[in-house]
């Protein structure tokens, strides 16, 4: 296996007295989709926070290609990534919203094309408000943006949330197609039967660290990830 | 960085939000023009009454506009603090938190350039439109170029402590409640009971620089420093609130 991408030792995050995330320790590797899993509460948005140099860890460290996320200058290039619930204005165009990313990035209005057209995003929908969106529209539409850049790390969370079932059978095969390329991909998400056909690795954590590794070799018995599941972090 | 100034320009230039605080800018200003005309009219016995000296002191009336345009600015930080668009932002700019703040902060410079310059401009011609339209005689001496530049530089100053106090307040209502309350009311009462005071105030200062003729003002210079230490305390406070705080 090649070297990892992302390199996660000893994370930690607390929020006043809370503790948010304990003592994560975990590899991601390029070429593979890799599941971040756990229930609601578990940490998975403030895991992908600290890797994306969005938040500070209170312990540990996070390195991607072998460096802190936030003293690398080409973060924004380096990774793509979106957000349960989106990140742009609601009130904003996707038109503008786009042209402010591609004015950020630095890239060309025919990359912000190629990458709506790659995601099957009708650009007829651009002069709509973002938060006139369907759910799966948005979730294309923050896949787009997270790959304008063209970058080597692609985390998305929960990008399943509100696709129908052939957005989702889209969503597996464009994660597959990216991983093939020899990106990184990481995938929150709580709803396992979705995930199972979609990774190659998971990280199952409740708060805490469960599992690391890949998914067939899920240290728990059961036929299907969600029985594994539910060994490893408890519940049901 | 100058990527990430132009993104933050096409998230707000042009675009409702600007032009409905640029209207309401303008909108108090006019106001206050007619009502202090109005009473330098019945106080001269009619508008031919009135000294020509009023006309820059009329048309430095047109600072209402810095109060839109530190708003805007404002704005420019708290929608997205609101909203959660920050991280993308702060992903943008490759999680540098200071890259981000000032980023914004020359950004705002450029949104409210063009209220600046309207500001400035209209300011100029006062003196020539209240005479068009009235008995008053605004006399060779009362173009008002000081004036105007002045209203164009504080207008432009307004802007990143517009940003500065966005960050500070995080909600976009609390932002503008501040921004409304000091400029309209604390600074004002200061001014008004405590002169000593309210000379330091930022937006005392600011009627310093473009030579208002509130009582007790400051001359040019010190109301530009005073000005200027104002921003100088915004940023630093702006910049290690901004690095330390969690967004989620």
């Amino acid at each position: 296996m090649s070297s990892p991408t992302i390199e996660v030792k000893g994370l930690t995050k607390r929020f006043g007295s809370t503790e948010s995330v304990s003592d994560l320790t975990f590899d991601v590797y390029p070429g593979r989709v890799t599941g971040l899993l756990g229930p609601n509460g578990a940490g998975k948005s403030t895991t992908i926070r600290m890797v994306l140099g969005l938040t500070a860890p209170s312990a540990g460290s996070v390195k991607l290609l072998g460096a802190d996320p936030r003293s690398r200058g080409d973060l924004g290039r380096l990774v793509g990534a979106s957000m349960e619930g989106g990140w742009a204005l609601p009130g904003m165009s996707a038109r503008r919203d786009l042209a402010t990313a591609v004015a950020a990035l630095g890239v060309t209005k025919t990359r912000a094309a190629e990458v709506l057209q790659l995601v099957g995003f009708d650009e007829r929908h651009l002069n709509k408000p973002i938060g006139k969106f369907s759910t799966g529209m948005r979730q294309r539409y923050s896949l787009a943006v997270a790959l304008l850049g063209d970058p080597k790390i692609i985390v998305l969370d929960e990008p399943t949330n509100g696709l129908d079932p052939q957005g989702i059978t889209w969503l597996r095969g464009a994660l597959r197609e990216f991983s093939a390329r020899g990106m990184t991909v990481v995938v929150s998400s709580h709803m396992l039967s979705e995930v199972e056909q979609i990774v190659d690795d998971v990280v199952v954590l409740n708060r805490n660290l469960k599992y690391a590794g890949p998914l067939r070799d899920i240290p728990a018995e059961g036929e299907t990830l969600e029985e594994k599941f539910f060994q490893l972090v408890g519940g049901i | 960085m100058l990527q990430l100034v132009r993104s933050e320009v096409r998230k707000v230039f042009p675009s409702l939000m600007w032009v409905a605080l640029l209207g309401l800018g303008l909108a108090l200003a006019i106001i206050t023009i007619i009502t202090e005309f109005n009473s330098a009219a019945e106080a001269g016995g009619g508008a031919s009454g009135i000294p020509s000296e009023q006309g820059p002191i009329l048309a430095g009336y047109w600072m209402s506009v810095h109060l839109a345009a530190s708003i805007v600015a404002a704005l420019m930080v708290t929608r997205e603090q609101d909203s959660g668009a920050i991280e993308r932002t702060l992903l943008f700019a490759s999680s540098s938190r200071q890259r981000t703040l000032w980023s914004k902060t020359l950004a705002s410079l450029v949104v409210v350039a063009p209220m600046a310059l309207l500001a400035g401009l209209l300011s100029l011609f006062t003196p020539t439109i209240l005479a068009a339209v009235t008995d008053f005689e605004p006399g060779n001496e009362s173009y008002p170029w000081t004036t105007a530049l002045g209203l164009f530089g504080i207008c432009l100053l307004a802007a990143p402590w517009g940003v500065f106090i966005g960050i500070i307040c995080r909600s976009s209502i609390i932002a503008a409640l501040v921004l409304v309350f000091t400029t309209l009311v604390v600074d004002v009462f200061l001014i008004g009971s405590v002169p000593v005071v309210g000379r330091m105030t930022f937006t005392v200062a600011l009627s310093s620089v473009y030579g208002g003729e509130t009582a007790g003002n400051l001359e040019f210079l010190p109301g530009l420093a005073v000005a200027m230490i104002w921003l100088v305390i915004g940023g630093a406070l702006a910049s290690l609130v901004f690095s330390r705080r969690e967004f989620k």
